[in-house]
């Protein structure tokens, strides 16, 4: 037995329901798609995407990856910056010193092979390649310790690749900081 | 091959038809709202607390 072909009347109730409903998954969409714009420009929150290249064959021996300068430190105009190496299996330093609440420049590189890094309870998630310097601006807020793994698999030992960051008070940071031009937790 | 037991009258259909597509939008409307509030909620209480990134 052959379908009955759908009246017209009730073909035309049919398609503006259709219509309606197209309509409203549009507007939907434009929302989130809003939503991401709004994001993007006004907190100006976008994946890491300035490319700076740097050898990785010489960090250890020049340039601001040398081994003295990892860690965090404060220019002469108070902008803390972190300077952070990764290789198979550790990060260096494996602890981090950050204030709270105040904005930080993380510059990170890679030696060997491809990391990633994300601090655990914040939206810090970068890829961390040999051969180009991750950086980005963020503010972590609430003391105390957070956890550090590496999320990009990158050989046998990547499960044991994990480093700590201390979220400290403003105080205490410059308190530390007297001692030390770099500051670490190992 | 799968048939309906019995076939609607085109009287049946026409009336049926006539109604609007009510069941139909209603799972639809559930099934985007669900998904849509769990997209929501993960945005305004997991995203934006844990801080920007810039």
């Amino acid at each position: 037995m052959s379908p009955e072909a759908p009246p017209a009347g009730s073909e035309a109730i049919v398609a503006g329901y259709e219509a309606r409903w197209a309509a409203c998954m549009v507007a939907l969409i434009l929302l989130l798609l809003a939503t991401i714009v709004f994001t993007s420009l006004h907190w100006a929150m976008v994946p890491p995407s300035r490319v700076e290249v740097i050898d990785a064959t010489t960090l250890h021996l020049k340039g601001e990856f040398i081994e003295d300068n990892l860690g965090t430190s404060v220019d002469s105009r108070g902008r803390v910056t972190v300077h952070l190496l990764a290789q198979q299996y550790s990060f260096h330093p494996q602890c981090l010193v950050l204030p709270e609440g105040e904005p930080v420049t993380f510059r990170i590189t890679s030696s060997d092979a491809v990391h990633g890094l994300q601090i655990m309870g914040t939206n810090i998630n970068t890829m961390v390649v040999p051969g180009y310097v991750s950086t980005f601006v963020a503010t972590l807020n609430g003391v105390g310790e957070r956890a550090m793994p590496c999320h990009e698999f990158c050989g046998v030992g990547h499960a044991a690749m994990w480093g700590r960051v201390q979220v400290v008070s403003r105080s205490e940071f410059d308190q530390r900081l007297r001692s030390s031009r770099k500051l670490s937790c190992v | 091959m799968l048939r309906s037991p019995t076939q609607a009258s085109p009287e049946a259909f026409e009336r049926a038809a006539s109604e609007g597509p009510i069941g139909a939008l209603f799972l639809c409307g559930i099934a985007v709202a669900i998904v849509f509030g769990i997209w929501l909620a993960f945005y305004l209480f997991a995203f934006l607390p844990r801080g920007l990134m810039q």
